[in-house]
């Protein structure tokens, strides 16, 4: 591990120094995690319910403060939830009441919502209305790269479960965020839609290349993606093992090298196990 | 051998379905044998949609499922029922003419048969409800003709349209109602605004529910008429102590309800909104308050019924016009069809208005996944 750490030392774009956290009814989630990611790379994190794996990406996303230590974001400690930070839940959670497009929108943040409003100076309105179309073009690119034009002007309540998920990930993606956390995305899908959907977040991620953050509670999910699998161990949550994968993209799920990394991060979660 | 089974001329297939539906009960919404049944043929049996006035009206049929666990029903599609620009498009390969030639040879008894069906479709809730409230006026008109009911205390029905038509007649109503009309939509303004404001403060915002909360519950729990006096003392008896009166009844139910539904709303959405750069007015703008949108309409909704509430104890506490002045002068003068006139008008005037809100709810919650009954 240590070899590793050093070589990523210079290229880090998110640095976590000795981040704790404790809970107000007293149990601590994460003590002393120590993490550096290197921009372009796919970090899985792994481990048991109850790890604080959760907790370590409501911390990066800014979502919840720290108790103790610090985090850096290309050097500069952050405080508080960035636009270029993106974050994919573990349930759609899409607003009811927008429609496919307008949720996707929302992922631009405050400052592209504005729409059809009038602004009294003509360079403003120039400059709002070329904003508009911008944002216009970036909500369609993102629905279309998810497969969803179809559904541009649905309501949630008429998507099936893998649909919503993809408007989830279509509206992470459409600020175009250097670094996008996911939180079990797929946990909550039916097998088919998850080997689909997986495969498709890797196509997207193929294209501009942004950094991964995925914590899962699946090894294969973790060993699909990562460059990188973290594994966290609970009670108090902390890094127990961090393993490089050198493995080629696309990766082959049942070849030897595959199942050679499953059981050596499975028996790293649970030397009982293996 | 065709003539002779079939003296009334139907087309073969189509005496064929109607013999075996006449058997097998279940086969009776199986809509047509072939694609030529889409056109009226002959006559069917008695009752039949196809026969007579209705043909010219009848484009195609659909099956309705209804229920899992029933066949499908066949129900008409009439011509009349249809968006203008798809009326009178005959599909059938005998082309326009077999319409015109339905068309005339009609009854026009047929074609009203029609159109009360087409009616009946659109107006059926409306008719519903109407139903029992005619029952009743209906028998109250009667047992006051047969003497059963005291005419002095209840005046029949007659009576109260008469005296409505005088009032018509001669302008009152329409100046009682503008003035009732103008202290509610200005109470109803003011005390929504108010309201609006402070719950979505508190709602928010934990400091502003400790600072505020406290103050405007003890204030809700003083009796609403109790403020009356003070409020004449301030303002005097005009317009404006009214107009406040009724903003304080509308104030209350919107605030609870809206501060509720913003404390409710669910944490995951606004931590999406958190996540992707929101926060302050903007988080509430975007996510929050639409959010609370189905309890801030309840809230509207109770807050409209306080109002209409209020507005009477208002005008009863000293008016000049109004539906509620109606109300008392109808009692100092003895005439209890002019009170009875108000109690109704009141009744039209708070379910019209309460509509309006509903309408208003159906359209902007149309997004909501809900069970529909």
């Amino acid at each position: 591990m240590a070899p590793l750490a050093g070589c990523l030392q210079g290229l880090s774009m998110l640095r976590l120094r000795k981040i704790g956290k404790q809970f107000e009814n007293g149990t601590t989630a994460l003590s002393e995690v120590n993490l550096e990611i290197a921009p372009r790379a796919i970090v899985s994190v792994v481990g048991a319910s109850g790890s604080g794996k959760s907790t370590l990406l409501r911390i990066i996303s800014g979502l919840e403060a720290p108790t103790t230590g610090e985090l850096f974001w290309h050097g500069l400690p952050i405080d508080g939830p960035r636009r270029d930070i993106g974050f994919i839940f573990q349930e759609p959670r899409l607003m009811p009441w927008l429609t496919v497009t307008a949720n996707v929108r929302l992922g631009l943040g405050p400052i592209q919502q504005g729409k059809g409003r009038r602004r009294l100076s003509l360079l403003h309105q120039k400059a709002s209305a070329n904003s508009e179309s911008l944002a216009h073009d970036l909500v369609s690119e993102a629905i279309r790269r998810v497969g969803l034009d179809r559904f541009a002007h649905a309501f949630p309540r008429e998507l099936s479960g893998g649909m919503a998920q993809r408007v989830a990930i279509a509206r992470a993606l459409v600020a175009r965020p250097s670094l996008i956390l996911l939180d079990e995305p797929f946990s909550a899908l039916d097998a088919v839609n998850r080997l689909k959907l997986q495969n498709h977040l890797l196509k997207l991620w193929e294209t501009d290349r942004p950094t991964l953050l995925i914590v899962t509670h699946d090894v294969e999910e973790a060993l699909v993606f990562g460059d990188r699998v973290i594994v966290l161990n609970g009670d108090p949550g902390r890094i127990k093992d961090d393993y490089l994968i050198e493995l080629p993209r696309p990766r082959n799920r049942i070849g030897p090298e595959f199942q050679y990394w499953k059981e050596t991060i499975l028996k790293s979660l649970d030397p009982s196990l293996v | 051998m065709h003539r002779l089974l079939n003296p009334l001329g139907f087309a073969v297939g189509q005496l064929a379905v109607f013999k075996a539906r006449a058997k097998r009960r279940y086969l009776r919404h199986n809509g047509r044998a072939s694609n030529a049944e889409k056109q009226p043929t002959g006559r069917g049996p008695e009752g039949c949609v196809e026969n007579g006035s209705a043909a010219s009206l009848l484009v195609s049929h659909v099956s309705i499922q209804i229920c899992s666990f029933l066949p499908p029903r066949r129900r008409p599609i009439l011509n009349a029922t249809k968006p203008k620009g798809f009326r009178r498009r005959c599909t059938s390969v005998a082309g326009p003419s077999a319409f015109t030639k339905a068309a005339a040879d009609t009854s026009s008894s047929g074609i009203s048969q029609t159109l009360f069906s087409v009616a009946w479709a659109r107006w059926r809730s409306a008719f519903l409800g109407l139903l029992i409230p005619t029952i009743l006026v209906a028998a109250w008109e009667i047992l006051v003709r047969l003497g059963q009911i005291d005419g002095s205390l209840f005046s029949s029905p007659a009576l109260i349209v008469s005296e409505l038509s005088k009032l018509i007649a001669n302008g009152a109503l329409l100046q009682h109602l503008e003035s009732t009309f103008f202290r509610i939509v200005a109470g109803f303004a003011i005390g929504v605004l108010a309201a609006t404001l402070l719950g979505a403060l508190t709602g928010f915002s934990k400091l502003g529910r400790q600072l505020l909360d406290p103050l405007l519950q003890s204030l809700r729990s003083i009796p609403s008429m109790a403020w009356v006096p003070l409020f004449i003392l301030w303002l005097g008896i005009n317009e404006n102590s009214k107009i406040c009166l009724i903003a304080l009844g509308v104030f209350f139910p919107v605030y609870l309800n809206l501060m509720n539904g913003v404390q409710n709303v669910d944490r995951k959405l606004v931590e999406v909104g958190l996540a992707t750069g929101f926060h302050g007015v903007q988080l509430m703008r975007t996510i929050v308050l639409p959010a609370s949108l189905p309890a801030y309409l309840v809230g509207l909704r109770q807050g409209l019924a306080l109002g209409w509430m209020f507005v009477v104890a208002a005008e009863i506490m000293g008016a000049s016009r109004g539906l509620g002045y109606l109300l008392i002068d109808g009692e100092a003068t003895g005439r209890p069809a002019i009170m009875f006139s108000a109690v109704i008008l009141f009744a039209i005037c708070g379910k019209l208005t309460d509509s309006v809100l509903v309408g208003l709810s159906e359209r902007w919650l149309r997004w909501q996944d809900v069970y529909k009954g």
